[in-house]
């Protein structure tokens, strides 16, 4: 009896000595250390009134919180508040030990305590301490917020399980660096938004360079600004404010820029409201924003992000108008040309919005593949990032776009480039510069096929052993299929940059699909073109003779990018155009019905300057008899000048020519030096030509 | 005095296993020639062949040679051990020499030079002598084999079987042509069909190595690894230096996912044989797939030292590479990949990943 008495005294001893104890903030507990508690005492005090405020002020609180904490590291509440000023911060995975701490002195601190601290390990991926955390806070939930809590809690250990089944299957082929201090700085970077090319890069951040210098003082922190990086050689060169007018003295966030550079969106708070402004780039400058328009676009309720189509004839936003199905919702809608306006809103409906908030929307410049954040389907905390596929018209149920990219914190703000093999996030990584700042992530794609090299003896009379066939394997494509056109359009001779319309033609539908304005001080143009239709492209500017060029891209097509400069020509006696969208029947004169767009250009060009008189001259390849070639690039001139003819062009004005294969573009002997097959068609396609000649003026 | 005169030639001299195959070949009577003494030196180098004797057998072919210039069989049987011998040039002039002085069409000169053209991989003319032979006397199995053999090697499958098969049919016993078959229906992708084949050249002669590493060849073609294995063990203890065994079943293994047992096996083939290139590239993708991106270019770079236009160990380099982030040295790497050896997906992978 003696011994257990022993024992149990032995019990409380050292269970006395091994857990510490919560020492309150009271002066009796610090006699020895008054002026030092008196401090820790008042920073406390003004830690709390802070904390009051709501977590937008716990940021200045919790490095008051810090100071209590560092005077007394043995109470229970000031632990519990670091912790959870942490978790609110750009740091949040700081919080752990604070609130196991808290949790440790007293199991009652809060009623909420597990729940921060499962917070915390989730934030930490340490997903079954983060469950039981979870779990063991449900079992206290009750009161009349009971269901909304258990919702909540549920959700979280449901991410838990993603965020787990995620990691599981890391993708190692993808690399997630710091964009590097051209761009980023101590303070927060993001928002990051790129041209399609990747040459230019706008972004949001909080520097004491902001526009007005001054801080906003419902959180202590600078205006937000907006910031342009172009990259050279490879290299980012040293982001510089964009200046005015698209930034004021107030919050100026970058939202959406188009593919090509030449249109941004950005974000007003406009007193609460948050709206979408558009900024156009007028020869090197910004246009003052232009706010996008009211009902369709912007409404009274918070419109945030935004995403441009290729074609600039859709546009995705973000907004939580009515009408969606909760929270944020993306929506979109189409440019009205008749109108010159956006037309009525539509959700994206079920497939992709959720009762949660959805954010950050991306469309992609192929527009098959749609990118945005949500706190909904099947996130691994905060919002993930999701992945969505147009196939027949419907957009397919949402991808997580997994781990190591989405994280159990907010993962938003994510852009990527038009070959699909970058993107580009904000985030707060071990190698942060501080705060927020902009990374770009390598997609390397899937595996590629690697050779295994085997032999056998294959013929027994043989000592050599035969060398197994090399079967290569076929590699999926990483990248996106679209072909990238960009380059400068300038005036030939003087190579002065010329401010030009970019037609884009389906010739097959013998439409406009899209029109687009190079650059006026550096004639700079992007097109995108996805894989999968013979493209026309039309090149105009007042004075100048139009340009054209044809892009054939098959289905199948993986990413390219093709740099080239346009040079336009002055309507001047002597000038000549190739006109690449005239097509015939096979070894026939008869023109093809996707000719029509290109001879119609031709037609106005003849309307709008009555005096011209021209020659249309055909030209063939090299192969086949003289005679032949004569007679049918003849028949084939004659077929154009016919066809102006009937729309009303005085035969005077014209002359056909047959050239058969008299000028050719590429001789013989230089065909003769290429390797491929599919290059020497392609030299001989070059050869077979239809040209337009200004003869006078 | 008529005599006939029987001379052994070992058909498969070439053979570098252990149970070579015998054929006959009768050359003719020597009563025609009328210089007696060119007449002895031939039949004792006949007697110092079946001997084995065969310096002392190309002494007096030569001395019956010199006595009687047109002595065309001495020549042929010149021929014959200098082919025995490796000395396939002087062995092709000598069988020159033999069709040359014989007016008629000898089938079994015109399969003897065929063969030996064979061997010196001048498989044109081959041909044409192998035709000749079987033309005048198509009932010699070895020469449909040989030009089954040199279909082979031209790539010809179908007329390849075609001759194993009739190789076949004259000397149903005939192991080599079971395995020759086999490979060919192996290149034409038939691999259940190799596999009968092989199991066929071994029930005739079950120590056939050789015939197991095909096996296990084929049955990895088929994605059948555990067959492949047991097949290459088979290959391997028929002969516990067959590195080229080894080396498959490392692949077998990889394929597996059993990259350590790979990398194991690989080791092995570069105890037996350290210039084996094929041996280090294959270590290279199995230390790939375990993560070790490092020790896998060093791999590639061993096998590229060894064989400085080895595509495939530049393209694997340019990939274990680019998991290095060394995205410039990977895109070098593929460039030259496509450039020895037109691999496909090298120039896939350089219009992918290196427009930058």
């Amino acid at each position: 009896m003696k011994k257990i008495y022993t024992l149990i005294t032995l019990y409380f001893i050292t269970s006395f000595i091994t857990k510490a104890q919560d020492i309150p903030f009271e002066k009796s507990y610090f006699k020895e250390r008054k002026d030092e508690f008196k401090e820790a005492k008042s920073a406390l005090d003004e830690a709390n009134t802070l904390y009051e405020q709501g977590y937008q002020a716990y940021k200045v609180a919790l490095s008051l919180f810090l100071k209590a904490q560092n005077f007394n590291p043995n109470n229970a509440e000031v632990n519990y508040k670091v912790g959870k000023c942490y978790l609110y911060s750009s740091y949040k995975t700081k919080a752990t030990p604070y609130l196991e701490k808290a949790l440790e002195l007293n199991p009652n601190v809060a009623q909420d305590v597990r729940y921060f601290l499962g917070r915390a390990y989730h934030l930490e991926k340490q997903w079954d301490k983060a469950i039981s955390e979870y779990k063991k806070y449900r079992n206290t939930i009750s009161g009349i917020n009971a269901p909304e809590r258990f919702t909540e809690v549920d959700k979280r250990i449901e991410e838990c399980g993603y965020g787990k089944k995620y990691e599981e299957k890391t993708d190692d082929r993808v690399f997630i660096d710091n964009i590097g201090k051209d761009i980023n700085t101590d303070g927060p970077e993001y928002g990051a938004i790129i041209s399609a090319d990747e040459s230019m890069m706008i972004f949001t951040s909080r520097r004491p360079n902001t526009t007005g210098g001054q801080q906003d003082p419902f959180i202590n922190e600078y205006f937000e600004d907006i910031y342009i990086a172009y990259k050279e050689k490879g290299k980012w060169l040293p982001a510089q404010n964009i200046g005015k007018p698209v930034n004021t003295e107030g919050h100026d966030a970058s939202v959406a820029l188009a593919p090509d550079g030449q249109k941004l969106i950005i974000y007003i708070d406009d007193k609460g409201d948050g709206n979408l402004y558009e900024c156009r780039l007028e020869g090197a400058t910004w246009s003052k924003p232009k706010k996008l328009d009211n009902n369709t676009i912007n409404t009274k309720e918070h419109e945030s992000s935004a995403s441009y189509a290729a074609d600039g004839k859709t546009l995705y936003f973000v907004s939580n108008r009515q009408g969606g199905l909760g929270g944020r919702d993306i929506w979109y809608s189409r440019w009205d040309d008749k109108n010159q306006k956006w037309g009525a809103a539509t959700n994206m409906g079920a497939t992709i919005n959720t009762k949660y908030n959805e954010e950050s929307v991306v469309i992609h410049p192929d527009g098959k593949t749609l990118y945005f954040s949500s706190e909904g389907h099947s996130s691994s905390g905060g919002y993930d990032i999701f992945k969505s596929e147009l196939k027949n018209g419907s957009w397919q149920k949402p991808e997580n776009i997994g781990y190591p990219i989405n994280t159990p914190d907010d993962d938003v703000f994510f852009v990527i480039s038009g070959s699909g093999r970058r993107g580009y996030y904000s985030s707060v990584k071990k190698d942060t510069y501080g705060e927020k700042d902009v990374y770009v992530i390598t997609f390397l794609g899937p595996e590629k096929p690697y050779l295994l090299s085997n032999e056998d003896n294959l013929l027994a009379s043989r000592t050599a052993p035969v060398t197994e066939k090399i079967i290569e394997k076929p590699v999926e494509s990483s990248s996106k299929k679209i072909t990238i056109l960009k380059g400068a359009i300038k005036e030939m001779g003087s190579l002065k940059p010329i401010k030009a319309e970019i037609e884009l033609i389906d010739v097959e539908e013998n439409t406009i699909l899209a029109t687009f304005e190079s650059n006026s001080s550096s004639g700079k143009y992007l097109v995108s073109l996805p894989s999968g239709k013979n493209y026309g492209l039309a090149v105009k500017a007042e004075g100048y003779l139009f340009h054209s060029e044809n892009f054939n891209i098959p289905d199948d097509h993986a990413f390219k990018e093709i740099e080239k400069d346009i040079l336009l020509q002055k309507l001047e006696v002597g000038s000549k155009i190739i006109l690449k969208n005239i097509f015939y029947d096979y070894n026939k004169a008869t023109l093809r019905p996707s000719s029509m767009n290109e001879l119609d250009r031709l037609y106005n060009l003849l309307v709008k300057n009555p005096s011209l008189k021209v020659e249309l001259s055909a030209h063939t390849d090299s192969r086949g008899g003289d005679a032949y070639n004569n007679k049918l690039s003849e028949e084939r001139a004659q077929s154009c000048v016919d066809y102006l003819t009937q729309k009303g062009i005085s035969k005077d004005r014209l002359i056909a020519k047959g050239y058969g294969k008299q000028q050719l573009l590429i001789s013989d002997a230089q065909i003769a030096k290429i390797k491929s097959e599919e290059e020497k068609e392609e030299a001989h396609q070059q050869n077979r030509r239809t040209e337009f000649k200004i003869l006078s003026k | 005095m008529r005599k006939k005169i029987i001379l052994t030639s070992l058909l498969f001299s070439t053979i570098i296993y252990s149970s070579a195959q015998k054929g006959d070949v009768i050359i003719g009577d020597s009563t025609i020639i009328s210089n007696a003494q060119a007449m002895e030196a031939y039949n004792k180098a006949i007697e110092f062949y079946n001997a084995q004797n065969y310096n002392s057998a190309l002494d007096f072919f030569n001395q019956a040679i010199s006595l009687a210039p047109e002595f065309h069989q001495a020549y042929y049987n010149r021929g014959v051990i200098k082919l025995e011998k490796s000395n396939t040039d002087e062995a092709i002039s000598d069988l020159n020499k033999a069709i040359q002085l014989n007016k008629e069409t000898n089938a079994t000169y015109y399969f003897m030079r065929g063969k030996a053209l064979y061997l010196k991989n001048d498989f044109l003319t081959s041909i044409e002598d192998l035709n000749k032979s079987i033309l005048t006397s198509p009932s010699n199995a070895f020469a449909f084999y040989y030009r089954g053999n040199v279909h082979f090697e031209l790539g010809n499958f179908d007329d390849a079987l075609f001759d194993f098969n009739e190789a076949l049919k004259l000397k149903p016993d005939y192991a080599y042509a079971y395995n020759d078959r086999g490979s060919t229906k192996k290149q034409k992708e038939d691999y259940n069909g190799a596999i009968n084949d092989y199991q066929k050249a071994l029930n005739l002669d079950p120590k056939l190595s050789f015939v197991y590493n095909n096996m296990g060849s084929a049955y990895r073609k088929l994605g059948k690894n555990k067959e492949a294995i047991q097949n290459y063990n088979e290959a391997i203890k028929l002969k516990p230096d067959y590195y080229i065994a080894y080396n498959n079943r490392g692949s077998a293994k990889l394929e597996m996912g059993d990259f350590k047992g790979a990398i194991q096996d690989f080791e092995k083939v570069i105890q037996i044989n350290k210039e084996y290139a094929f041996a280090y590239n294959n270590i290279a993708i199995a230390k790939y797939k375990l993560k070790d991106y490092k020790g896998s270019v060093e791999a590639c770079t061993k096998a590229i030292a060894i064989d400085r236009e080895y595509a495939a160990a530049y393209l694997n380099r340019g990939i274990a590479k680019e998991m290095l982030r060394d995205d410039k040295g990977a895109c070098e790497d593929w460039n030259k990949a496509y450039e020895y050896g037109a691999l496909k997906n090298a120039k896939l992978f350089v219009e992918q990943s290196c427009n930058e």
